[in-house]
């Protein structure tokens, strides 16, 4: 492909001269290029929520039918399943291991990896990241963690089986738990590896978006996709390194003897050395002061690209661009103090309890102005169902459903009965995972031509969004009814409670539901894999988008752009816009109107200005005090 | 032959059952007690739980062996019993408790009441095993079912996959077909306006039924047995019922959006990117609604948290894996001293004996309450850590080894007057562990009972006190802290 | 080098970048660097107001070792003003002391670690304890990056490619080992208040 657009080669990033030679290796595999790393983490993403959606569906079996043996599973699993029952110990690997993978190898590296590195140098106008190599590093390091813990499935006593929280001492001690052996050690590897991965991605995500903008491309016009990958970014930036400690620290409890985490351990129980002097409740609070954060590292780029494809479909511009970007400020910034939530029962002192739950019940506001503004923007809008679009849907509906139930969570008091139960596994399944899940196939079936040229087959792509719509509803929704009977999370088994097993009933209508979800997510994978090779050829601009990335062509080359990067002119959201002969009107399109603010005619020659959009775009200076914080870039 | 030596054994059996009937029963009966209080957290008897079924183990191991791997199993397989090490391995390496407080002739009863368990037939076991829901003749079935299916699994998938591509290529025509025809052949846009409509509908539907069906299952469907349930229960209620409010008035439209404004290419969307007046409104609204959560939130959680009662009676809740020891304080409400170190070693607690606090304590696998007595619940754990879970009291709390923490509340509903409330003979108030704690998990619940004020002191006192022999030992320095928080925590975070 | 580039990157007119991308990215790295030792930190406060912590004497050698940083970051501070003037001569004494200063620092760490064992203050005992060995070893590991950094930055020097028109290394590295010096003062400073 590179070859056909070697005139575009007057920029040059040093490494990369040469490039229309690139072999194999140096092209898909040690690739530098960011679609290509794009296309690596989205991959590597898809495999492994794969692996993590298959043990859901394990462990779902298991909680449906608690008596019932399955042969198939010692196929699978090995000695772990003797007899078609699966073990109790590798049930709670299962959880463990699926959360984690969902959390962090999904829904952080697959969709915020994946997208913050195809988008943010298209959307911003630059040629590449600001440092490529870095970013190949970032997926590789990603890559080796995944490595780490798949291998970690198979090593003697199996994989991490503490909650993908590993709270110590369950995680520290090899002898409370089989799972913390080995097994434990090697997610404690992985989750360093991934660290890095995320750090090293993080800083060359906020280096492109704060310096490597195009001419005109104001913070007040970069589209908010953008914006949420930068938040993320920053937030990830500050709390992963803590993690990274809190992860150290547990290692060394594990592997040298320390006793930071534990405390009043006796000897026989802690490989020989008696452990006394440590807090458990420090780790929680390391690991939670990522762990909240991480939340809406999950969340917010999911929201971007939303906002995106919404107003995009809706052919209307995004209703409240300002506080779009504010309610992002505000709950990022609100996320790093209201970690204590998850702690209310430890013990701490009820005083810093209301302190939490505080901030906690504040993120409500923002959240509920961006799920308005986004209603507001549906409202006579000219709505193009795309499969994008209808993810894009599937999302507001779960963030505001599981939204909801986190109102009861946040709050102190009611959090009593309810913490660990099932609520809270259907709260944070449906705002976090399934809105995340579908943030990202959101993203996936809207920017798959920019990926892989091709479009993927639309029918197919409805078919996928209504079963896992209606699945995921199914799946999640009446679980809070377990909860509310106080049914405990992370359960093997309710059948020594006469009042949990009432509910078998439903756990069975829930597992036949998330079968039915992963036939879906089949229809989803053929889909994706086989409109690579059988696609039909996506043509630039296939939705009539604004945004940058669909000024450059199809094909994928180094530098993004033959010849000069576009110039933007405009915020990103002009759709519909009156006296437009068009229903939309590309960044790069120069505003007759307005001042010139380049010093220098703009060319815009690659294309063609269409339509004569009069009168001023709303050009207002966002807030006085970001632009100075952000001053040092060009405006 | 051999079905007239199965019936010859089993007269013999029978014989032998009725011959000492009055011996056995007793001790199986006694065994019985200690079995459930104390193995059924990992053992079962026809099925392997985290430990090993037990089915027959008085047949497959000598009766000295059991009695030391019962008290102390890694014992034996630090001193290289072959047979210890090997069981140790068989299992995972999970670790079995210590049961040095045990007697052999307790031991002894549990593998009468193991012996007598398993010479019932196979079936009824199976029927009695507590809880199972899908009998036995169907299980077998679904065996088979699931054998086949492992055959073609590999079939299957080729299959699923020809059939997308089938599929894929017919809808490619079809496409095409419409670009022919110059409308599309599906008409997905009306097809998935439409549906959204029709899930909006279904979906409201199916969350009324939802409520209608399931509502009578959860702790909020009735009273809650605690003094401070009703201030918890009304504020969960008001919450419940705006949340409702937002939650479908925000559905419907977002659905209904999706149907009204599909696409139509004679229209123009409305250009409307702001109105600063609407995003005062719904900034404002949601803020003032929150303050109302915040500050009703505030006060319940202090209500619950702060609760005041000098008064209160004092109660230890010991967890370990996988159980639950409740020790009381005695007249003296104060309990005696332990120490970790000697957990298992001078007792299953690691109380001192010695601490002249300690003579009167009384422990139990059960916790007993006094209806309107207020009680403050002190939390300890062995190993890892615990929460203490008691859903019909809205009372919970984690359990954390070196961290002292703690619950006071008040118990207003007796087990009896509960189970006539529930018109369900068999209830019973439960105290269960709700954080991961190992293999076990799951089993690891503690039963609780309200009593009467009269049935409660005829019970306490027909319990044996703990430390029966004591010497006179150093002041005891246990405080009582009505707060329901750790007391070592309090400043811990505010550095921070 | 991605600065320079850019500016040669003629005919088009690409983007010129007010700050660097590379210093950008140090910051940043920096940042990270401070999330994490405030982690560590923060953690060493909860801990420490649980009470049950032993108070010991910090090594000696810690002191010399703060030392050592402090003067290592002036010759560092002076090998890039050298570099500003374009003083060949002296960028290469200045980076080389620097250079020496640093391994000097790694060696008075290392022996520290040996006089704390010596006063029986072991990884394994009270978290007073293992918190001082994992913080400063932390540290150490961040320092042998650094004195990899400015053991490239002076061979870079020995081929006089460090010049008043290529400031870029010398000025990441200066950055970095200031950070390095400071990040270590305000350890040393922590640990002597909060014993």
């Amino acid at each position: 492909m590179g070859n056909t657009h070697s005139h575009h080669d007057d920029h040059s990033h040093d490494a990369h001269h040469g490039h229309h030679q690139e072999s194999f290796i140096s092209k898909y595999v040690f690739s530098m290029d960011h679609k290509m790393i794009a296309k690596q983490f989205l991959i590597t993403g898809i495999i492994m929520g794969t692996l993590g959606m298959a043990m859901s569906l394990i462990f779902r079996l298991q909680l449906a039918y608690p008596d019932m043996k399955f042969p198939f599973l010692e196929s699978i699993i090995g000695h772990w399943g003797k007899d078609g029952k699966l073990d109790p110990n590798f049930y709670l690997a299962l959880i463990t291991i699926h959360g984690t993978i969902m959390v962090f190898y999904v829904l952080t590296a697959g969709l915020s990896g994946t997208f913050s590195n195809l988008l943010i140098p298209l959307q911003v106008g630059a040629r590449d990241m600001a440092s490529p190599f870095m970013n190949m590093l970032s997926y590789w390091f990603f890559f080796l963690s995944s490595c780490v813990l798949t291998y970690s499935l198979f090593v003697e006593n199996g994989p991490a089986s503490a909650g993908w929280t590993v709270y110590p001492p369950l995680s520290a001690l090899p002898k409370a738990v089989p799972g913390s052996g080995d097994g434990m050690t090697l997610w404690l590897v992985a989750m360093i590896l991934f660290i890095a991965s995320a750090l090293l991605g993080g800083i060359n995500y906020i280096t492109t978006v704060l310096n490597m903008r195009t001419k005109g491309m104001k913070m007040t016009r970069l589209p908010l996709t953008i914006w949420a990958f930068l938040i993320t970014a920053v937030l990830g930036l500050l709390s992963f390194p803590v993690l990274l400690g809190g992860s150290l620290l547990l290692l060394m409890d594990r592997s040298f003897g320390t006793s930071f985490y534990l405390a009043d351990i006796p000897a026989d129980l802690a490989g020989g050395i008696e452990r006394t002097g440590g807090s458990p409740i420090l780790f929680q609070h390391l690991f939670w002061f990522l762990g909240h954060p991480e939340v809406y590292i999950i969340l917010l780029p999911a929201l971007g690209i939303t906002s995106e494809v919404i107003a995009t479909n809706s052919r209307k511009p995004i209703f409240g661009y300002r506080a779009m970007i504010g309610s992002i400020l505000a709950i990022g910034f609100l996320s790093f103090i209201v970690w204590g939530h998850h702690m209310f029962l430890t013990g701490m002192n009820p005083f810093l309890g209301s302190v939490f739950m505080l901030g906690t019940l504040i993120i409500a506001v923002p959240s509920a102005v961006k799920t308005f503004n986004y209603l507001a923007t549906l409202w006579k809008g000219n709505l193009q169902l795309t499969p994008a679009m209808l993810f894009a849907i599937g999302l507001v509906s779960f963030f505001i459903s599981g939204g909801l139930t986190g109102i009861y969570l946040g709050n102190a008091a009611l959090d009593i009965n309810l913490h660990d139960t099932y609520f809270v596994v259907a709260h944070f399944h449906l705002v976090m995972g399934s809105a995340a899940i579908f943030g990202m196939m959101s993203g996936i079936y809207h920017w798959y031509s920019k990926l892989f040229g091709k479009m993927m087959n639309e029918s197919l792509g409805y078919i996928h969004f209504w079963l896992t719509f209606i699945s995921a509803y199914c799946v999640f929704f009446p679980m809070h009814f377990m909860g509310l009977a106080g049914v405990p999370r992370r359960y093997y088994a309710n059948t020594a409670y006469d009042q949990f097993n009432v509910f078998v009933d439903m756990n069975q209508f829930i597992t036949i539901a998330a079968l039915l979800g992963g036939f879906a997510q089949l229809i989803f994978l053929f889909n994706f894999f086989y409109s690579i090779f059988k696609g039909k050829r996506a043509s630039q601009n296939p939705w009539k988008s604004n945004t940058l990335e669909w000024t450059a062509p199809v094909e994928h080359f180094h530098g993004n752009w033959p010849g000069e990067i576009p110039h933007v002119y405009r915020w990103a959201y002009d759709y519909s816009k009156p006296g437009a002969s068009d229903d939309f009107i590309p960044q790069n399109v120069p505003d007759p109107g307005q001042v010139d603010e380049m010093q220098e005619p703009d060319p815009a020659k690659f294309e063609p200005s269409r339509t004569s959009a009069p009168a001023a775009t709303q050009e207002v200076v966002l807030f006085s005090a970001l632009k100075r914080l952000f001053g040092f870039a060009r405006s | 032959m051999k079905i007239i030596t199965n019936v010859l054994r089993a007269v013999a059996l029978f014989a032998t059952i009725l011959f000492f009937n009055q011996g056995f029963a007793q001790t199986a009966e006694e065994g019985a007690q200690l079995f459930n209080a104390n193995c059924t957290s990992c053992h079962a008897i026809n099925e392997k739980v985290v430990g090993p079924a037990l089915k027959d183990v008085h047949k497959r191991r000598e009766e000295k062996w059991l009695l030391s791997w019962i008290k102390n199993s890694q014992k034996m397989v630090k001193a290289g019993d072959p047979l210890a090490v090997q069981i140790y391995k068989e299992n995972n390496e999970a670790l079995m408790t210590a049961f040095e407080n045990l007697s052999d002739n307790q031991i002894k009863s549990i593998v009468a009441y193991i012996k007598a368990e398993s010479e019932k037939p196979a079936a009824t076991a199976t029927a009695a095993a507590p809880g199972s829901s899908v009998s036995a003749e169907s299980a077998t079935n679904t065996e088979v079912s699931s054998t086949m299916r492992g055959k073609i699994n590999w079939l299957l998938i080729i299959i699923a996959v020809l059939l997308f591509m089938v599929i894929a290529l017919v809808l490619d025509i079809l496409g095409l077909v419409g670009q022919i025809q110059g409308k599309p052949v599906i008409n997905w846009n009306n097809i998935n306006s439409k549906l959204a409509l029709l899930f909006l509908i279904a979906g409201m539907g199916a969350v009324i039924w939802e409520f209608a069906a399931h509502t009578k299952l959860t702790v909020n469907s009735y009273d809650g047995a605690s003094a401070h349930s009703n201030e918890y229960d009304s504020m969960f209620n008001i919450t419940f019922y705006l949340t409702l409010v937002v939650f479908i008035i925000t559905q419907i439209l977002l659905f209904w959006y999706l149907f009204k404004y599909k696409h139509n290419k004679n229209r123009k969307a409305l250009y409307y990117p702001d109105n600063h007046k609407l995003e005062l409104i719904w900034t404002v609204i949601p803020a003032i609604v929150l303050t109302v959560l915040v500050i009703r939130g505030l006060k319940t959680w202090n209500d619950i948290m702060y609760h005041k009662d000098e008064k209160a009676q004092l109660i230890e809740v010991f967890g370990y894996q996988f159980g639950w020891n409740a020790r009381y304080a005695g007249n003296d409400n104060i309990l005696g001293k332990h120490d970790f170190r000697e957990i298992g070693k001078v007792n299953a607690l690691g109380v001192d004996p010695k601490d002249p606090k300690s003579l009167d304590d009384v422990v139990t696998n059960e916790l007993h309450l006094k209806v309107d007595q207020p009680v403050m619940l002190k939390f300890r754990a062995k190993d890892v850590i615990h929460s203490a879970y008691l859903p019909h009291f809205r009372v919970q709390m984690n359990v954390v080894p070196g961290l002292p923490t703690q619950f006071a509340f008040t118990p207003t509903i007796t087990t009896a007057d509960m189970r006539t409330k529930l018109n369900d003979p068999s209830f019973d108030y439960i105290l269960l562990c709700n954080k991961i704690c190992g293999g076990a998990h799951y089993r690891m619940k503690m039963k609780v009972i309200v009593h009467t004020a009269s049935d409660y002191d005829k019970w306490m006192s027909s319990q044996p006190k703990f430390v029966q022999n004591a010497a006179p030992a150093a002041d005891s320095a246990s405080t009582n802290t009505q707060v329901n928080v750790s007391v070592k925590n309090d400043k811990t975070l505010a550095s921070k | 080098m991605m600065i320079q580039t850019m500016k040669t990157a003629k005919p088009h007119q690409e983007p010129e970048y007010v700050i660097n991308p590379k210093k950008f990215v140090l910051w940043l790295l920096i940042v990270a660097s401070v999330m994490l030792f405030a982690g560590f930190t923060s953690a060493y406060i909860v801990r420490h107001g649980e009470g049950n912590w032993r108070v010991y004497e910090l090594p000696s050698l810690f002191t010399t070792s703060t030392i050592v940083i402090a003067i290592s970051s002036i010759f560092m501070q002076w090998a890039f003003m050298a570099a500003k003037k374009d003083e060949l001569g002296q960028i290469k004494i200045a980076l080389g002391i620097t250079l020496f200063l640093g391994v000097a620092f790694g060696i008075c760490q290392w022996f520290a670690y040996s006089q704390l064992v010596q006063n029986n203050v072991y990884l394994t005992g009270n978290p007073s304890e293992s918190f001082v060995y994992i913080i400063s070893f932390m540290h150490l590991m961040h320092m042998i990056g650094g004195i990899i950094f400015v053991l490239v930055t002076f061979v870079k020097s020995l081929k006089l490619k460090v010049h008043k028109k290529n400031l870029l290394t010398i000025n990441l590295c200066n950055t970095y080992w200031h950070f390095l010096g400071i990040l270590w003062i305000y350890l040393y400073v922590f640990f002597q208040l909060n014993r």
